[in-house]
């Protein structure tokens, strides 16, 4: 099949998405912040994997990425205030 | 340009994932329902985001424009009857970036790599009465101008800046390959859309087509030297161009 290289991409990113949600099922995972987590570095590390997608694409991918990373961020901080918190 | 598809199939995986996660952890009490929600909202995101990735004008337009400007082109090939190849030249050669040089006499005298040449539509580019040319911009000038970074060395970084731009950025096919022999580079697209020239036009014959100047021009900066587009075929939604450096083509 004929795909380009963004059409690529969401197949790929799809793929990973779901992949790791069945993952996470058949091994009884369901911390959340751990799917946050996951995701994120899923996304972020298939974004610089990607090197064929064009510029106007990554430059649309980044408000995204800004907000996965804003996420990943507070679920760090939640942890480890939660930790301190014992 | 947008894509509406990607629009629709990520407001609706938006959609589906908020409700998912809403349902999920309001009611089910499932945070593997909750976590697949997640996943669902992540792509509708980026689904949203890649449809906005467009050049703000609508394809029509694009193409008419692009049509208007080969057809100027054309006429003007035509109406001063040039029949050289044209000679697709590196920025270092011009003031201005790349451009292709279109010989009034054929076959036209290869410029000389010391030499700049002015960034003006009439040139002289040698020392001979008749080394007079056009000087024109083809679409693999402006192509250029949409890569991150310089085009690579030959063949790799070449290869690798020509997938990007034909794939990825202007999405005009669907893969490339390039072979390098001794005396001539070939490159062959695959899955070609929306590239279609007349193979009986002057611009075919002197310019190529503009999946075929995209390549002649990036070739030309990757090697620091002019390039010709040799020869042009398609079959199917397959193209195969054949590029030479000038000096072994004229």
């Amino acid at each position: 099949m004929n795909l380009t290289a963004t059409e690529k991409y969401v197949l790929r990113l799809a793929a990973l998405l779901m992949g790791t949600c069945v993952v996470f099922a058949w091994v009884g995972e369901s911390r959340i912040s751990l799917a946050i987590a996951v995701f994120t570095c899923e996304v972020l590390a298939l974004d610089q994997l990607s090197v064929h997608l064009g510029r106007r694409e990554r430059r649309a991918l980044a408000p995204v990425e800004a907000l996965l990373l804003g996420g990943f961020v507070v679920v760090v901080i939640a942890e480890v205030m939660r930790v301190i918190s014992f | 340009m947008t894509r509406p598809r990607f629009r629709l199939a990520g407001l609706v995986l938006l959609v589906a994932g908020l409700s998912m996660l809403g349902v999920s952890l309001a009611w089910l009490a499932s945070d593997q329902g909750a976590i697949t929600g997640i996943a669902l909202v992540v792509l509708g995101l980026v689904l949203i985001s890649l449809s906005r990735a467009g050049s703000g004008m609508s394809d029509a337009m694009a193409a008419l424009l692009t049509q208007s400007g080969y057809e100027n082109i054309e006429r003007l090939v035509e109406e001063l009857g040039l029949s050289a190849k044209a000679v697709y030249l590196p920025s270092a050669m011009t003031r201005r970036g790349p451009r292709a040089l279109l010989p009034l006499a054929a076959p036209g005298t290869v410029p000389s790599m010391d030499m700049t040449i002015y960034d003006r539509l009439i040139v002289e580019y040698g020392p001979g009465s008749s080394d007079i040319g056009l000087l024109i911009t083809t679409p693999g000038a402006g192509a250029i101008d949409l890569l991150s970074s310089e085009v690579g060395d030959f063949p790799e970084g070449f290869e690798s800046s020509l997938r990007t731009l034909v794939t990825g950025t202007l999405e005009v096919a669907h893969g490339v390959e390039v072979h390098a022999t001794h005396d001539a580079t070939t490159v062959q697209y695959q899955g070609v859309r929306g590239d279609s020239i007349s193979s009986d036009s002057s611009m075919h014959r002197t310019i190529g087509s503009p999946l075929a100047a995209i390549a002649a021009t990036l070739l030309s900066e990757s090697l620091g030297q002019p390039v010709v587009v040799a020869s042009e075929s398609q079959s199917g939604s397959s193209r195969v161009v054949e590029l030479k450096t000038a000096g072994e083509q004229m």
